[in-house]
């Protein structure tokens, strides 16, 4: 499902360049959730982005289902995101004046083709159909988190991108979390990638990638129990 | 110290921040110190124009011995602000010129006697022909050549009349006009007064006529009439110095020529004409900021605006401060020291932005309704200095004050979680807002009420509210806008269905964006209402005006030309039918009685008035064809409330009316009441006055009609394609005792009047009115922009493409200006309507003032609609590039 080849991105400043992947090859099969893990810096939330289609390589390829995204241009990228990807973000992103339902129903909107049903089966799905029309500052972290879920999963794309998904949850709902992400995934046949420090992680996942210093040290199959 | 430059550099480093917090003060000062530089800059054009209203501004004059005249201009020579002294002699006998008429006189006027040195009083005079007075040959001030139709060359007649034994004695003599002074100034009499025009004698002619009048002539003792050197004098940059220098000059003047045995008087019109200077300049900077208020205060609505907004990005970094031991007097006070800081460039800017605003005003003309000259330099006084600092300063402080109390004063746990705004919970309270709507309202219904009724409650309730008046569109506006924006909730919800052909579906996150925060979109509002209510009401009272102004001419000469003949011997209407050019002519005879009447041929009249129904008072302007009928007539309103009469009524009046005698009497039946037949009007009814009692009527059915030629009117209607301008100058020509007035050439003067400049005046207020507006909306969506970069760079994350993100600021921007609009324009309108019908219109009045909406009144819509949308598309591009990884890294903390 994705591959990637001597990927490498370069953050240029006014004053210094950081090297955020130094030529990263990687091959993440369709239906596989993949763990990436790494110390703060190595290039992790890079990759995600870089897969995510929310920003381009310096140089190498990614190709997603056979498709080149790197060499992409604007507009798209703009249906990638909208069709193959979905992302979770650690601060959840909401749209704050939206409320739950009407955040899940955005990409549907965006891509033009709303569909009221599969918002509530969405928000069903993640356990907030009680909660469908409360707006962001009125959930815990963890509801927000639920949503974002539901929102990633709005145009049904094959590829889950999740950065740090439980970052700002306490530890039992990141569990929870993790749960939901692995049943969603296997479900429904997602590829889900995350990046994560958390350790409960090698609990859901198929592989674990760690990465330091923008290259990718160890990749691990993970023994289900 | 550290608190200053913490707050110094806070406006130094964030330079987007600083300049929305002041941009509302630097309009204000760039219109305060513009218009003051125009000033500054016309200062010596005003003082000539001024002191053209004193006679003899610079001059002054005295009388002694004459035989030491050279010495007294040598010791006056050193005496700075001195120009020149010349001596004349009076000469004893009193001189008239024959006026010839019917009713015979003699012009008399003072003749003076000349010197050789006075020659020396030409540079500030000025002279046409020669001033060589030897042989019979005179010179003569302009006034009185024109007084006696006078021109060089002309010979004529003077009179000489002397007392001689108890009877006057007359003598003729032949003189010749040599020259005629036409000074600059003209100068004074004695002690400042004025003094009859002169005629100036060479000596020898002078002994000539005082010998045949047999009088003594004794040219010993003499006046002397002198010149200051105004510029040496007067600086109209320092009026108070000035004045001291004056009466400096004139003192040593005084007494250098005390010595000599000469008396000058020291009063000199300078002084006058200095103080009415220092008033007129004065009254001007005041007029120009009473013109200006409008602007001023939605800048200081901006100001607040953008301070205000600033201070919402600084939440933040001001919880920071107080989470680390910043008290609220400390914030405060940084804060202020900001402001300061800011008002210091505020005023920088201000007086840059100031030197272009007042090279528009001059270039344009802009000043010739006040000034009437144009600027002879360019300069910037230091009163224009102190008054842009002040201005600064204050307009700094009055928009930050509120923001920075609320913001020094702002919980720290509120601060430090805020990162982006969601719903704005405001606590709005409609009981200014509806007061404001209720007295817009109560003022334009008393407006209408009270209009006409004289009792004395009436009249003191009109003045109450006449006062309130020229606020009252500014009330509805502001009120409305806040009323409608911030009250009623769901008019965003409804109105955002308008962004739809923008965000398409995305139409309902507009409104929910609007919602957010209601004060701010709310703000934008008002400001384009009030800018729009502002320029609409300009144009459409000016263009009302114009077109007022335009029917009036036109009433005032029913036809292309109108000549006025005041003993017309009944040939002239064929002599000008025969003027190549006439298409036709129409003789109108007046005749003022105990009631006016004007004779028309309606048959001509008809062919050369072009039909106008305003005319007629609720009738058609073919009642006019009726007046064919014998015994019809048309009256006008005074007349018609003066005998009670309607349409309709018959009157029972004495032949004489109609030039017969007094003792039959006839019947006249009355068609209609017309409020002037155009072109009959003994008196302009440019600006909407009323005719006096008046009976229309043929000419046919006068029964003598030669009492009814004492005056008489000709109106001339022009072949197409014939310049009635050069047709008028050649009737001038071949008739010179008539007075010919030229329809085109009357609408050209009055269009080309103050009226005009007052308006490219405020066309520039109107401009700076809808920049202010549009400056408003960009910094509202900019900020909006800002704020919600996180959102955006989450929408795209989430498949927003970068049309879809600008079509939601794009609609946010369309929605508030909509409702503005509509706010604006629908109050403009109402408010400009109301203007009209209650303080324009006059009942008796030839031509009623109506609603014009012109291209002006358009353009202000269009160009703000323009300006805003503009506004809107360039800032909704820019927040749609957010930087997604970026901003969600920031997100990321």
């Amino acid at each position: 499902m994705i591959e990637t080849k001597d990927l490498m991105k370069v953050y240029k400043t006014a004053k210094l360049e950081v090297i955020a992947l130094r030529g990263l090859d990687l091959q993440i099969r369709g239906g596989e959730i993949v763990a990436v893990r790494g110390p703060s810096g190595c290039g992790k939330t890079t990759f995600l982005n870089l897969v995510g289609g929310i920003d381009r390589p310096t140089a190498g390829q990614i190709h997603v289902d056979g498709m080149n995204v790197a060499q992409f241009h604007e507009a798209d990228l703009v249906k990638y995101r909208r069709e193959k990807v979905g992302i979770v973000f650690q601060f959840f992103n909401l749209i704050p004046t939206l409320t739950a339902e009407e955040n899940v129903e955005l990409p549907m909107r965006l891509a033009g083709k709303v569909e009221r049903d599969r918002v509530a089966k969405l928000l069903g799905m993640v356990g907030m159909e009680k909660r469908a029309k409360h707006k962001p500052d009125e959930l815990s972290g963890g509801e927000q988190q639920r949503v974002a879920i539901a929102m990633a999963l709005a145009n049904d794309p094959p590829l889950l991108l999740a950065d740090e998904p439980t970052g700002n949850l306490d530890s039992a709902t990141g569990v929870e979390m993790l749960r939901l992400f692995r049943d969603l995934s296997k479900e429904q046949g997602k590829t889900l990638v995350i990046v994560t420090h958390e350790a409960e992680v090698s609990k859901i996942a198929d592989r674990e990638i760690d990465m330091v210093d923008g290259r990718v040290v160890r990749d691990t199959a993970t023994p289900k129990g | 110290m550290g608190l200053v430059s913490h707050a110094l550099r806070g406006v130094f480093r964030n330079r987007r921040r600083s300049f929305a917090a002041v941009l509302g003060t630097l309009i204000v000062v760039g219109i305060v110190a513009g218009e003051n530089i125009a000033l500054d800059s016309s200062a010596w054009g005003l003082w000539e124009t001024v002191s053209q209203g004193f006679r003899g501004g610079a001059h002054f004059s005295g009388w002694g011995p004459l035989n030491r005249s050279e010495d007294l201009r040598s010791a006056l020579a050193t005496v700075p602000g001195f120009a020149e002294i010349s001596s004349s002699a009076h000469f004893p006998a009193t001189l008239g010129r024959e006026r010839p008429g019917p009713n015979n006189y003699y012009e008399y006027f003072e003749t003076v006697v000349v010197r050789p040195d006075y020659e020396r009083s030409l540079p500030f005079r000025g002279l046409r022909g020669s001033l060589s007075v030897g042989g019979f040959n005179v010179t003569m001030d302009a006034n009185l050549a024109d007084l006696l139709d006078l021109r060089i060359g002309d010979d004529f007649v003077v009179n000489a009349s002397v007392w001689d034994a108890g009877s006057y004695r007359y003598e003729h003599f032949d003189l010749r006009l040599a020259g005629v002074l036409t000074p600059d100034q003209m100068d004074s009499g004695y002690s400042g007064l004025w003094r009859p025009p002169r005629m100036y004698l060479g000596r020898d002619t002078a002994a000539t006529i005082a010998t045949a009048v047999n009088t003594s002539f004794d040219d010993s003792f003499s006046q002397y009439e002198g010149w200051l050197d105004e510029a040496a004098v007067i600086d109209p940059y320092d009026v108070q110095g000035s004045q001291a220098a004056l009466r400096r000059t004139m003192r040593r003047i005084d007494s250098v020529a005390a010595s000599f045995g000469v008396d000058v008087g020291t009063y000199t019109q300078l002084e006058s004409a200095l103080q009415m200077y220092e008033m007129f300049s004065l009254t001007f900077r005041l007029l120009f900021l009473l013109l200006s208020l409008p602007v001023f205060l939605l800048a200081l609505y901006l100001g607040i605006v953008g301070v205000d907004l600033g201070m919402a990005e600084r939440r933040r970094e001001i919880a920071l401060l107080k989470a680390r031991g910043a008290s609220n007097g400390q914030v405060f006070q940084g804060l202020v020291i900001e402001a300061v800081a800011l008002s210091i460039l505020a005023a920088a800017g201000g007086l840059a932005l100031g030197v272009l605003i007042g090279q528009a005003l001059l270039s344009f003309g802009l000043l010739t309704l006040f000034a009437g000259t144009a600027p002879t330099s360019f300069s910037v006084s230091s009163t224009t200095v102190l008054f842009a600092t002040l201005f600064a300063f204050l307009f700094t402080m009055a928009s930050a004050y509120r923001p920075f109390r609320r913001a020094s004063r702002l919980a720290v746990a509120d601060g430090m979680n805020y990162y982006t705004p969601g719903e704005v919970a405001i606590h709005y309270r409609p009981t200014i807002d509806l007061f404001l709507i209720g007295l817009g309202v109560l003022t334009l219904i008393a407006d209408f009420l009270l209009e006409g009724d004289s009792g004395p409650l009436s009249f003191l309730l009109r003045g109450v509210f006449l006062a309130i008046t020229p606020i009252m569109p500014f009330l509805l506006a502001f009120g409305l806008s806040r009323f409608l924006s911030r009250g009623i909730p769901r008019l965003y919800s409804k109105a955002s269905r308008v962004s739809r052909p923008f965000t398409g579906d995305l139409w309902p996150l507009v409104a929910r964006n609007l919602g957010r925060n209601p004060r701010r979109a709310s703000n934008v509002t008002a400001l384009m209402a009030l800018a729009l209510v502002f320029g609409l009401m300009i144009t459409l009272l000016y263009s009302s005006q114009v077109d007022l102004m335009e029917r009036g001419v036109r009433a005032d000469h029913g036809s292309d030309i109108r000549i006025v003949l005041y003993s017309p011997n009944g040939s002239e209407g064929a002599a000008v039918e025969a003027v190549e050019g006439v298409a036709a002519v129409a003789e109108v005879w007046v005749s003022s009685q105990f009631v006016n009447i004007v004779a028309v041929d309606v048959r001509e009249y008809l062919t050369v008035v072009p039909p106008d129904d305003t005319f007629i008072e609720g009738g058609p302007w073919a009642v006019l064809d009726e007046l064919a009928t014998p015994g019809s007539i048309l009256v006008s309103p005074t007349y018609a409330e003066y005998e009670g009469v309607s349409a309709g009524d018959t009157l029972f009046v004495p032949s004489s009316v109609l030039g017969g005698d007094s003792e039959n009497y006839t019947t006249l039946t009355v068609v209609g009441i017309a409020r002037l037949l155009p072109g009959t009007s003994a008196y302009p009814v440019l600006f909407g006055g009323g005719v006096p009692p008046t009976i229309y009527l043929d000419q046919r059915y006068l029964v003598d009609a030669a009492v009814f030629r004492t005056q008489a009117y000709l109106l001339v209607q022009v072949e197409p394609g014939v310049d009635p301008v050069s047709l008028g100058d050649r009737l001038r020509e071949d008739y010179p005792g008539w007075t010919v007035s030229v329809a085109q050439e009357e609408l050209a003067r009055a269009r080309e009047g103050p009226g005009g400049s007052f308006l490219r005046l405020m066309a520039l207020q109107i401009a700076l009115a809808i920049f202010v507006a549009t400056c408003g909306l960009a910094l509202i969506l900019y900020a909006a922009s800002l704020e919600r970069a996180p959102e955006f760079a989450s929408m795209v994350s989430r498949g927003a493409s970068r049309r879809q993100v600008t079509s939601l600021l794009l609609g946010e921007g369309w929605v508030i200006i909509v409702i503005g609009l509509t706010i604006g324009v629908i109050v403009g309108l109402l408010t400009g309507w109301v203007f009209i019908e209650t303080f324009t219109r006059n009942d008796y009045s030839a031509i009623q003032s109506r609603l014009v909406f012109s291209w002006e009144g358009l353009l202000v819509v269009v160009s703000t609609l323009g300006a805003m949308f503009l506004a809107t598309v360039l800032i909704a591009q820019r927040a749609a590039k957010p930087r997604v990884v970026d901003i969600l890294r920031q997100r990321g903390g």
